[in-house]
């Protein structure tokens, strides 16, 4: 787009066309109020000149008036005087007399003709009124009045002076004369010279009064004209001034109203006709042309104007061109669509059968998750009941060492919050630096067999660990994680060394009596000579209580085995406690008599029913009670009591023996366990250990019970054995 | 005859007890007894002269077999007692080191030796100790 320069045309810029009301201006400016300076400067000199002159005018003649008042002073004075030397000298009054009305009469030249006229400097005439310039002085009867009168009275003054003058003069003569004669011959001639200086004196000062009062009035009329014209001038001033401000005022309404006309027609309407050219286009006509032919800068903006709206009507009309193109373009796009469409339509129809064959499809696949989803939350639940029942302590991991499932034996292990979120490293820090669970995963999973690790000690336990790694089924083998199991083997520990300190004691009993009938029988074989009767007694002896030793303890052996086979058939019937009291006591006295030991059978007041049990089996079992009681008493006695209570029979036996701590009253009637407290400091006894377990195997299969009542350590134990009654 | 050797048989079990003092006495010897640990080293305490041979079951109440080996070891007098056998019917390997270490010389177990040959196993032993001591 290029702007048209209006260069080919004359150019004629709006500056120029606005130049006329600047240089008029300027010229009103400078004409006008310079020429009413130019006269106000005139009317002020005008002024000042009459100040300039007049002062010294009214100044001379107020000297002149005081010399004639001093004159005629000087001359009243020569009557007295009689020195001739000391008669003063008149001429110097005249001089000043004539001094003041010369400058008076230069001074009315001056008001009429100004000061620097020649008639100023001729100024002793009488002028004609033709020849006057006027000054600005609009009261021409002022000047009249002033020229007429003033220099009328000037003429009187000169009168006046010249009178005193010859007065004076005429008087001084006579005195000089007066004085001369009075030396030779003072009589009438000098008293005529006297008398004719006091006349004339008399006559200078009548002269002398005139020319004071036309003085007077001659300055104050000067006075007068100066303050009238000077009021003139003012009133000339203050009209010049008016007249300024008016000219002032309506050359300013003129000149602006040429500057707002001008600026209407040069700038304004131009800028109108583009303004609405402008809003024309804005509204949308885009071929808005605007003329404008000043041949000035707004040419120029109208041109440029004219140039844009074209490039946009252009660039517009190609515009909606490509839109009409791009528009057909589209409009055939469309129509493919629609024909797209419809055959998606048809399509979707189809797809619409398929649809409900596959909704149906759907639901019955639906159907069958949804059954075998229940069949394998059934199965899972089963799976998982199952593991937790399990008493071993169970871990599912994963791969990455996380914990898939643990059941409640293993959190009850571990001792631990059910809800705690474990890993395998947690567990593994948790069972302390004797297990290394981690490592023992790792080396397992590495080797892809089962291991098992037994000696594990865990929180007072024995424990044994499982680690299976689980593989997929299929040819991967991949690993998807482990299962450990931990089992606590304490009580198996436990019982394994019960068994194995049993076995040593056991071992122990059976050699005894072994050794002894083995060791009797030999001596009395090699020494059967040597030996008295004495001693072969008490060796055959030897070997008797050995071998009853033997067959208890064998017994016993034979007892707990078939008991915990379920073995033993009891006979049961009712019993006579008491007589069977009676008689296990009769059979015990000699143990206890040795031991220096009491023995008592107290009997109830009550009578007490017959027991319901087996006959053997219960005497064992008294037998057992008894023989501990024995055994762990040192010194007191051994009481036995016989109760009834309700369906129950009791036998109680109570003795003043070592007693049972409380620690190990529990472990009483365990397998295996003594009743004494270190095993290697044993007592006498040639127990088993199984006596006590064995005499409760029995009570309980007969229906009984067998409980240690109470046991103090150092005081004594009591033993109760309870057996159901015969019911009536 | 020279004077009998001085057997101290310590044994709980009077069947046992009874079976070693008749055997002893038989082969010769002079025989003292006691029936625990304390009653022992009461005994020993009083004995004069010492005897040279003791005879010692492990199993005992009050105070076991080993504990008088221990304390026997820590007396003056008691160290001089030249035979110490162990008598007894625990069998286990440590119970026998353990017994060795205390001092012991010997460590028999009752049910293999009849009662002849523990005698045997005593004699063996003193005259171990007097070849030992004489040369």
């Amino acid at each position: 787009m290029t702007i048209n320069s209006p260069q080919n045309k004359s150019f004629f810029g709006i500056q120029w066309k606005l130049a006329p009301f600047y240089i008029s201006l300027t010229f009103f400016v400078i004409c006008i109020v310079g020429t009413q300076i130019f006269e106000l400067n005139r009317i002020r000199s005008s002024a000042d000149n009459i100040t300039k002159t007049n002062v010294p005018v009214v100044r001379s003649l107020q000297e002149s008036l005081s010399a004639a008042v001093e004159g005629q002073t000087a001359l009243e004075s020569v009557l007295d005087i009689d020195d001739p030397k000391k008669i003063p000298d008149v001429s110097g009054y005249v001089r000043v007399f004539s001094e003041s009305t010369d400058r008076f009469n230069m001074f009315m030249a001056a008001l009429m003709w100004g000061s620097e006229t020649d008639a100023f400097k001729n100024s002793s005439g009488g002028k004609n009124y033709d020849q006057w310039i006027k000054l600005g002085l609009r009261d021409e009867l002022v000047v009249d009045g002033v020229m007429k009168g003033d220099s009328q009275i000037t003429g009187e003054i000169n009168l006046y002076y010249t009178g005193f003058v010859n007065n004076a003069e005429d008087a001084i003569k006579h005195r000089l004369n007066f004085l001369n004669l009075k030396k030779e011959n003072r009589n009438i001639a000098s008293e005529q010279e006297k008398q004719k200086s006091k006349i004339s004196i008399d006559k200078a000062r009548e002269f002398t009064e005139l020319a004071n009062i036309k003085m007077r009035e001659l300055i104050s009329r000067t006075n007068d004209s100066i303050e009238k014209s000077t009021r003139a001038l003012d009133e000339t001033e203050q009209e010049a001034r008016r007249r300024l401000v008016l000219i002032s005022v309506i050359g300013s309404i003129f000149f602006s109203l040429g500057t707002i006309l001008s600026v209407r027609q040069f700038i304004l309407n131009p800028l109108y006709k583009l303004v609405s050219a402008v809003e024309e286009f804005g509204k949308g006509k885009l071929d808005t042309v605007t003329h404008i032919n000043t041949n000035d800068e707004l040419e120029t903006l109208a041109n440029a104007f004219n140039g844009m709206v074209k490039s946009i009507s252009q660039y517009t009309i190609g515009l909606e061109a490509k839109i009409k193109d791009r528009t057909q373009e589209l409009d055939k796009k469309l129509v493919d669509l629609e024909e797209t469409k419809k055959a998606m339509i048809n399509l979707l129809e189809d797809d619409k059968i398929l649809e409900e064959k596959l909704a149906v499809q759907m639901k019955n696949v639906e159907q069958q998750v949804v059954e075998r989803t229940k069949e394998l939350n059934e199965e899972k639940a089963r799976l998982l009941a199952s593991i937790n029942s399990l008493s071993l302590g169970f871990i599912i991991a994963n791969v990455d060492d996380t914990i898939f499932l643990k059941n409640h034996a293993l959190v009850d292990l571990l001792g631990i919050n059910e809800d705690k979120e474990l890993t395998v490293g947690d567990v593994s820090k948790m069972m302390g630096e004797s297990f290394d669970l981690k490592d023992q995963v790792k080396k397992c999973l590495e080797g892809e067999r089962v291991c098992e690790i037994n000696e594990i000690f865990f929180n007072k336990k024995s424990l044994r660990a499982i680690i299976a790694p689980i593989l997929l089924a299929d040819e991967s083998k991949n690993k998807i994680g482990y299962v450990i199991l931990l089992e606590d083997i304490t009580e198996r520990k436990v019982t394994e060394r019960s068994r194995e300190e049993f076995f040593a004691v056991a071992s122990h009993e059976l050699r005894t009596p072994l050794t002894a009938i083995r060791g009797n029988a030999d001596m009395m074989l090699d020494y059967w000579a040597k030996l008295d009767e004495e001693k072969k007694k008490n060796m055959i002896h030897n070997i008797h209580t050995a071998s009853k030793s033997l067959i208890g303890i064998v017994n016993d052996f034979l007892d707990m085995s078939r008991l915990e086979q379920g073995k033993i058939v009891f006979d049961s019937k009712p019993i006579d406690l008491v007589r069977m009291i009676n008689q296990v006591v009769q059979e015990t006295e000699q143990l206890t008599k040795n031991k220096k030991l009491s023995l008592e059978f107290k009997l109830s007041d009550k009578a007490v029913p017959e027991a319901f049990a087996d006959v053997e089996r219960t005497r064992q079992i008294i037998n057992n009670l008894l023989g501990n009681a024995i055994n762990y008493t040192e010194k007191g006695g051994i009481t036995i009591s016989l109760q009834a209570r309700e369906g129950f029979a009791d036998v109680i036996i109570e003795d003043t023996g070592k007693g049972v701590s409380k620690e190990n009253q529990s472990l009483l009637f365990r397998k295996f366990q003594q009743a004494g407290e270190k095993i290697l400091t044993r007592d006498s006894s040639k127990g088993t250990g199984l006596g006590l377990y064995i005499s409760k195997l029995l009570a309980e299969e007969m229906g009984g019970t067998i409980e240690l009542v109470k046991s103090d350590l150092g005081e004594g134990s009591t033993f109760r054995l309870s057996l159901p009654v015969v019911v009536a | 005859m020279a004077k009998e050797i001085k057997v101290f048989i310590v044994e709980d079990d009077s069947l046992m007890s009874d079976m070693y003092k008749n055997i002893f006495e038989l082969s010769g010897y002079e025989v003292e007894m006691a029936s625990d640990g304390i009653e022992a080293l009461e005994k020993l305490e009083k004995m004069d002269p010492l005897p040279v041979v003791m005879m010692l079951d492990i199993m005992m109440p009050k105070l076991n077999g080993l504990e008088v080996l221990e304390k026997m070891k820590n007396n003056e007098k008691f160290k001089k007692i030249p035979v110490v056998i162990c008598l007894t019917n625990l069998a286990g390997k440590e119970d026998a080191e353990k017994a060795l270490a205390l001092g012991a010389v010997k460590y028999l177990v009752k049910s293999e030796y009849n009662p002849k040959e523990v005698v045997a196993k005593a004699k063996e032993a003193i005259d171990e100790y007097l070849e030992k001591n004489s040369s």
